[in-house]
């Protein structure tokens, strides 16, 4: 007792809590994605706070949206599909209810879009009345942050410099920069004028202006040009900006001379450091190149060496088999070897035979001896049947007469024979063996030594490279002779981040050049910019907005005129196919036609705008701007969910299935069980000891097994009892009857427990066995009854590998089986991972909390007779 | 009343047994005698417990075992008996469906090649509503004389429930008339004539005055909306598989002229009796022959082979065929299955027993951190963490799948090693990391069960024997390792046993995380890396092309008598059965 120390206890409480968030992080994942707005396999955030709950809605309460409904008016006027039963005045009722669906869509809609235009305004009002000013200030700052970063950089050199004795003078060029920032801003003002009377020479203009260096050439014969005719008083403003051409080209000079300067300076210092630097540089490149290049050759070998292989296996495919047949065929003929070898006419297969043979017996040699050394051929045998081939048929070659002077006696001729039948077979590849044998060893040598060559231009490398390395290491001031190399830019830079910014143009620029790495001393991480290019992202998201709205209010016009028309004549148009479907609705086709060539340009611009609105309301900072943003955010969804088809799948059936599934089966079963396991308690016969445990092994068969069994079962009995069949519910159900050995044990168990002296007092009663059992026994054993009917239920609702192999159409798929199909690769499921970590929780959840509440009985049953005392 | 109830249960009892009785006919009629006899015996068995005193303990058991019988045993038999078969795709029939096949199979027709052509047109009778019924009729068209065939009668099916064969006959219209089975039918024409010397035939009424209207032709624009109908309906169900007899000719849908009209055609293989002496004796065999070429169709092999042009068998067709114990054989001789079967079985055997030992650590050490009385939120801990338990096993091992293992979107890959500079893991795609992720998720979803079982018996282990051990000056460690280790292990090895054994046929994760792991290359089954046996037979036997039955029944059994030898064993040593000795 004295061991307990408070202060234990904290520790094991934060590990507690550390562990228990590892191990729950992936269902809180699946929580949050399913509750996610964006598609979360392709978002770049872990989590997100854009919330929507139409994932579950879309899983348990489907309605229809826009292109289903279409779809739907085009199956119900053919009579096809679901609607081919109907009669006139159902299809007439359907009609309109299908109208009033895609009217109330289309209205929906335009109230949406209204309602997103006033939101837009209102942001753009508010941004110039009272966003503005802190925005300039905001943005200020983290130019003032950048000057500072700059300004040090700025300093080392300067030190550096002097360190060197190079005498750098930038006041004179810092002068003109101030000079053309400022002037720039003037003509900046002077220029916003026009923007909304020539919009696009204002934007043109507004983009030349901002580069660095200008570009007025080109500027001045598209837009200047043309501007000054039009409109007189613009060509003073263009002057301007002409003039501002020539001074940011003074600029540029000043910037190179002193650029030149300094690289003097620094190559009279360091002229001995840069040369022998460059050297080695040359030297790697060299040795690299070199290397691409035998790496090359390599490949191109190695293409070949396969090629040969390829061939090779061909022929060792015709040889090896037969090498036993050779081998026993030779020993018998070498016995021919005394007799006398006298040349006499013969055959013509014979003759044809020798020919064969000649070639063979010079050819085989010496292909024997290219590849008797490689390991390939040594491995598979080819090396070995070559010897052994070219021995044997050198031998026929030298006794070829002999051997055919006794090729009928009858110890020879089986032999003569098999030989024989070989020698056919080789006949294509005997020209050809040592030919390929040579390229394959001449291939094998080169490869060999391009990987020697390989080997020492690599080491050659290294050597260079560590050479580089400590020369670089050794020097000091290296990276101050590279930054130097950029000392003008960094003026630059410098004079430009002291420029104080004072509209959102200016700022939206400031970001565009200071992230476009014209200093490559300062790179600025992706989202330091984020509020400079604020407004500008708003500005697009808005004309994005504009113009999927235009496009989409344009298809929602058309779609109701369409509507209309049909409306006019529909009571004659549901007549037309009434008993045989021969003409298709032109009005209807129309109208699909109309979805499926507007719909996705304009789902694509406003996708873009709702991206943009999200991604800024995640990162603003202002709190009435985000919920705007927000609900800008939320209206683009909920429109996008209701235009865009979908892929649906009859999920509530699912899970209606496995319930009645799982319940069914689990009360058979424990009716079967603790009826079944009550003599083995009770009563003395034969069979008692040993037979729980054997029924318990014989359930050991992996059941997936059964499977071939179980499918020729149930077809039989399906084709005379219609409801225990393949694909059915029933079906499976009776397949998960056969559970019982491990439930009886659990029955067996609890009833040893009860005291039969209840059952004896009820007999003396009167009362039959069975009737002890099931007015005594059985009502006493609920709580085991509980257990097995939670464990059933799990496990048959749970299980997956039977059912997907008995249930074949969608619709009789349990929750479990449709839950796998359709998260495969290729499945819908796949990447939509909002509705399918929604219908994953819509399924676990319930479990979960079945198990949790009964979790103390669960246990209990489980452990049950292990845990003794 | 207990008359009643006692009338009731004979008879029901009464009609179980003439149901399965009958069901036992049914299937040795059907040829199965495997499940007939299993059933027969049950049935045997069931009637003497019903009718025996003393088999009065087992009537409680017939329901059980009933099911026992029929989804245990059967399929235990089955299984048995198929892994000395070579039952798999090439060897799927028996020998006499393959002999049917031969026979009607419409791959085995030749059309001759100056045989007769008859075009056709289907003529259909019109319901109430104008809808088309199935009650039709053919006019078929040879020149100039035209001919008329009534629905076919004769309609045969395979198990499968297609069709395989129809049959009719037809017979010449004469001058607009013809009689067929006692029906007269008489043709109707247009009134307006199309050529010089004939009128469009619209409808053919019979003697009744039943009227079959002009319905559908091949290429005829002005019915081309019935030829939904008539594919799906009258082509599927008759017209397809229809064999039509005139005079010595036969005739079927031509497939060199794309189903367009009707050639003569005929069968490549027939049956024919054959006699052979044995001995004395003269037995007749039925063999199949080939009749263009007269030749006998060689069987070899457990299958039909032909003989070709250029003298080389071709195979035909496969039978399932007892092959004894080659099978097994191949398990342990081939090279290429000896090699991966191996390896799976290696790590069949890896995989349960690092997933038994890595839950177990981790149970247990939470099980020993929450075995305090004294620790505030015990309960709270332990309902949280026993939640990956209770999810169920599928949906995890989705999540993990699609969620955090996906190479491309997954969470691991894209969020977690991002932030500590690793490349992504190939958890799919390399054998050792699949491995590692399938470990991984049976950890995750085992340790609750093991820190369960712990908590329990360590609940029960009694306190004075620390308090004793204190007083003598033992160390916590040595706490641990004389007294709790011990007591625990006599109450969860069983367990741990069970859980070894669960493991070992764990299919769902396996297949559901990997659906096997990356393929092992150069098997030519469809081995793979994170492979179990248990996964391993089932895509022999069910995926994809190349079922392989008989292989997968025999590592079946391979894989019962491990299991169950291992489970035998564990209950014999814990003596969790032994209180049956009461």
């Amino acid at each position: 007792m004295a061991r307990i120390v408070k202060k234990n206890y904290i520790l094991r409480h934060i590990i507690l809590i550390i562990i228990t968030i590892l191990v729950l992080f992936p269902l809180v994942w699946v929580v949050a994605t399913s509750i996610r707005r964006d598609n979360a396999a392709f978002s770049p955030k872990l989590f997100s706070s854009r919330v929507t709950l139409r994932n579950y809605q879309e899983l348990l309460f489907p309605q229809q949206n826009v292109p289903e409904v279409i779809k739907d008016f085009s199956d119900l006027s053919s009579y096809i599909g679901d609607y081919s039963d109907y009669t006139y005045e159902k299809a007439l009722k359907k009609s309109d209810e299908l109208s009033s669906d895609l009217r109330k869509y289309v209205t929906d809609s335009t109230n949406a879009f209204i309602d997103i235009e006033k939101i837009y305004t209102d942001i753009f009002d508010n941004f110039n009345k009272n966003y503005i000013n802190e925005l300039i200030s905001d943005v200020n700052v983290i130019r003032t942050k950048d000057s500072d970063i700059i300004a040090k950089d700025y300093s080392k050199i300067n030190s550096f410099f002097e360190q060197n004795g190079i005498k750098t003078d930038t006041g004179n060029l810092e002068k003109l920069i101030s000079d053309f920032l400022s002037k720039r801003s003037e003509i900046f003002s002077e220029l916003k004028n026009y923007e909304q009377s020539f919009p696009e020479y204002y934007s043109e203009t507004r983009d030349v202006l901002f580069s660095f260096p200008l570009k007025t050439t080109v500027w001045k014969i598209r837009v200047y040009n043309k501007w000054k005719r039009e409109e007189p008083n613009a060509d003073v403003l263009g002057q301007k900006v002409l003039e501002m051409g020539d001074l940011s080209k003074e600029i540029e000079n000043e910037m190179n001379s002193l650029d030149e300067f300094i690289s003097q300076g620094i190559s009279e210092k360091y002229a001995q450091f840069l040369d022998n630097k460059s050297t080695v540089e040359n030297v790697i490149e060299t040795v690299n190149n070199k290397i691409t290049e035998t790496n090359k050759t390599k490949e191109a070998l190695n293409k070949n060496l396969s090629d040969l292989n390829n061939k090779f296996s061909a022929i060792s495919d015709i040889y090896i088999p037969q090498k036993e047949r050779v081998i026993s065929a030779y020993n018998i003929i070498k016995k021919l070897s005394n007799e006398d070898n006298q040349i006499f006419k013969l055959d013509p297969d014979d003759e044809n035979i020798y020919q064969i043979l000649s070639v063979l017996s010079k050819e085989l040699k010496p292909a024997y001896d290219n590849i008797q050394s490689i390991d390939i051929f040594i491995n598979n045998g080819l090396a070995d049947t070559l010897k052994i081939y070219s021995e044997t048929f050198e031998y026929m070659y030298d006794n070829f007469y002999a051997i055919i002077k006794n090729k009928e006696k009858d110890e020879f001729a089986s032999s003569y024979q098999a030989l024989d039948s070989v020698i056919l077979k080789l006949e294509i590849t005997a020209n050809d063996i040592n030919l390929l044998s040579e390229q394959y060893v001449d291939v094998y040598e080169k490869i060999a030594k391009a990987d020697k060559d390989t080997e020492s231009l690599e080491e050659s490398l290294k050597n260079a490279q560590s050479e580089l390395q400590n020369m670089v290491s050794e020097n000091s001031d290296y990276e101050n002779i590279q930054e130097s190399e950029n000392f003008s830019k960094l003026v630059f830079v410098k004079s430009f981040t002291e420029n104080p910014i004072n509209n959102v143009d200016e700022a939206y620029y400031y970001s565009l050049f200071m992230s476009s790495k014209y200093y490559s001393g300062f790179s600025p991480e992706l989202k330091r910019y984020f509020l400079m290019e604020w407004y500008y992202d708003l500005v697009e998201s808005k004309a994005k907005y504009d113009s999927g709205r235009q496009k989409m209010e344009t298809l929602m016009g058309n779609l109701i005129n369409e509507l209309d028309k049909y409306e006019a004549n529909k009571d004659d148009l549901l007549k037309l196919n009434l008993g045989t479907n021969v003409a298709a609705i032109t009005i209807i086709e129309n109208m699909e036609d109309l979805y499926d060539k507007n719909y996705n340009s304009a789902k694509a611009d406003l996708a873009r705008a709702s991206r943009i609105v999200s991604d800024m309301s995640d990162n603003t900072k202002y709190g009435s701007l985000k919920r705007d943003l927000r609900k800008i955010d939320k209206d683009l969804y909920n429109f996008d969910e209701n235009w865009t088809k979908k892929i649906r799948k009859p999920f509530v059936r699912w899970i209606l299935n496995s319930l009645i599934i799982a319940i069914v089966s689990s009360v058979i079963t424990v009716f079967i069980t603790s009826i079944a396991a009550y003599p083995f308690s009770r009563m003395r016969f034969r069979g008692r000891k040993q037979g729980l445990l054997f029924l318990m092994l014989i359930q050991m068969f992996p059941a997936i097994m059964y499977m071939v069994a179980m499918y020729g079962l149930l077809k039989f009995i399906g084709t005379y009892v219609p409801f225990i069949g393949l694909d059915k519910l029933g079906g499976i159900i009776f397949i998960y009857l056969g559970g019982i050995a491990y439930n009886m044990w659990l029955f067996k168990g609890y009833y040893d427990t009860i005291p039969d002296t209840l059952e004896e007092a009820a007999m003396i009663d009167g009362a039959t066995r069975f009737q002890t059992f099931w007015m005594i026994v059985f009502p006493l054993s609920l709580p085991i009854i509980a257990v097995v009917i939670i464990l059933s239920f799990m496990s048959n609702f749970n299980e997956f590998v039977l059912a997907r192999i008995i249930l074949q159409s969608e619709q009789n798929f349990t929750y479990a089986v449709g839950l796998q199909q359709f998260s495969n690769a290729n499945g819908p499921f796949e990447t939509e991972w909002g509705l399918f970590t929604a219908a994953a929780l819509i399924g676990a959840v319930p479990m979960v909390i079945l198990f949790l509440s009964m979790q103390d009985w669960i246990v209990g049953g489980m452990t049950q007779g292990s845990v003794k005392g | 009343m207990k008359g009643l109830t006692k009338f009731l249960i004979w008879s029901v009892i009464g009609l179980i047994n003439a149901a399965l009785i009958w069901a036992v006919f049914t299937i040795f009629s059907l040829g199965n005698y495997g499940m007939g006899t299993i059933i027969a015996i049950f049935v045997i068995a069931a009637d003497w417990a019903v009718f025996s005193p003393k088999g009065y303990p087992y009537r409680y058991t017939l329901p059980a075992l009933f099911f026992v019988f029929l989804l245990t045993i059967y399929p235990m038999y089955y299984t048995f008996k198929t892994a000395f078969t070579n039952y798999g795709t090439g060897n799927l029939f028996s020998r006499e469906e393959a002999i049917n096949t031969l026979l009607n199979d419409p791959s085995y027709f030749y059309e001759p090649e100056d045989g007769d052509i008859l075009n056709f047109k289907v003529f259909v009778k019109y319901d109430d509503n104008f809808k088309p019924t199935e009650d039709f009729l053919i006019l078929l068209k040879n020149g100039k004389d035209y001919y008329l065939t009534e629905k076919p009668e004769i309609l045969k099916y395979n198990s499968k429930g297609q069709l395989t064969n129809a049959e009719s006959r037809m017979y010449k219209i004469e001058n607009d008339t013809v009689t067929i089975n006692t029906n007269t039918y008489s043709v109707m024409r247009s009134e307006t004539k199309m050529s010089e010397s004939q009128a469009l035939i619209v409808s053919i009424e019979d003697q009744n005055g039943k009227r079959y209207s002009y319905f559908y032709g091949i290429g005829d624009p002005t019915v081309a909306s019935n030829s939904a109908y008539y594919n799906s309906v009258l082509r599927e169900k008759y017209i397809k598989a229809l064999e039509i007899n005139y005079q010595a000719k036969k005739f079927r849908l031509s497939s060199r002229n794309i189903y367009r009209n009707f050639s003569e055609t005929y069968r490549v293989y027939d049956i024919s009796v054959k006699s052979e002496s044995k001995g004395e004796r003269k037995i007749y065999k039925t063999v199949v022959v080939n009749k263009l070429t007269n030749r006998e169709v060689v069987e070899n092999d457990s299958a039909f082979y032909d003989i070709d042009t250029n003298g080389n068998l071709k195979r035909l067709v496969g039978y399932i065929d007892n092959v004894g114990f080659s099978q097994f054989d191949k398990i342990i001789n081939d090279p290429k299955i000896s090699g991966p079967f191996l390896k799976i079985f290696i790590w069949t055997f890896l995989y349960a027993l690092l997933s038994v030992i890595f839950t177990f650590i981790i149970g247990l050490v939470l099980a020993l951190v929450l075995n305090d009385k004294n620790l505030k939120g015990k309960i709270i801990y332990r309902t949280l963490l026993i939640i990956p338990w209770a999810v169920p096993a599928f949906i995890s091992a989705l999540v993990w799948k699609n969620g955090f293992f996906n190479e491309t979107y997954g969470i691991i890959n894209k969020f977690f090693l991002g932030t500590f500079g690793i490349a992504p893991i190939k958890w799919m795609n390399d054998p050792f990391w699949a491995k590692v992720a399938v470990l991984i998720l049976n950890t995750w979803l085992g340790f609750p069960y093991m820190m369960t079982v712990t908590l329990g018996a360590l609940q029960s282990i009694p306190d004075e024997l620390y308090e004793a051990s204190s007083i003598d000056g033992a160390s916590p460690w040595r706490q641990f390792s004389k007294i709790t280790m011990p007591l625990l292990m006599i109450a969860v090895s069983p367990l741990l046993v069970m859980s070894f054994a669960f493991n070992f046929n764990n299919f769902t994760n396996i297949y559901l995380l990997t659906g096997g792991g990356p393929a092992i290359p150069g098997a030519n089954t469809p081995a793979g890396s994170t492979d179990i046996l248990i996964s391993y037979t089932y895509k022999l036997a069910f995926d994809g092309r190349g079922q392989d039955f008989g292989f997968a029944s025999a590592i079946s059994i391979i894989i019962f008598i491990i299991v169950s030898g291992i489970s035998y064993v564990n209950f014999k040593i814990s003596g969790a059965f032994e209180e049956v000795n009461r």
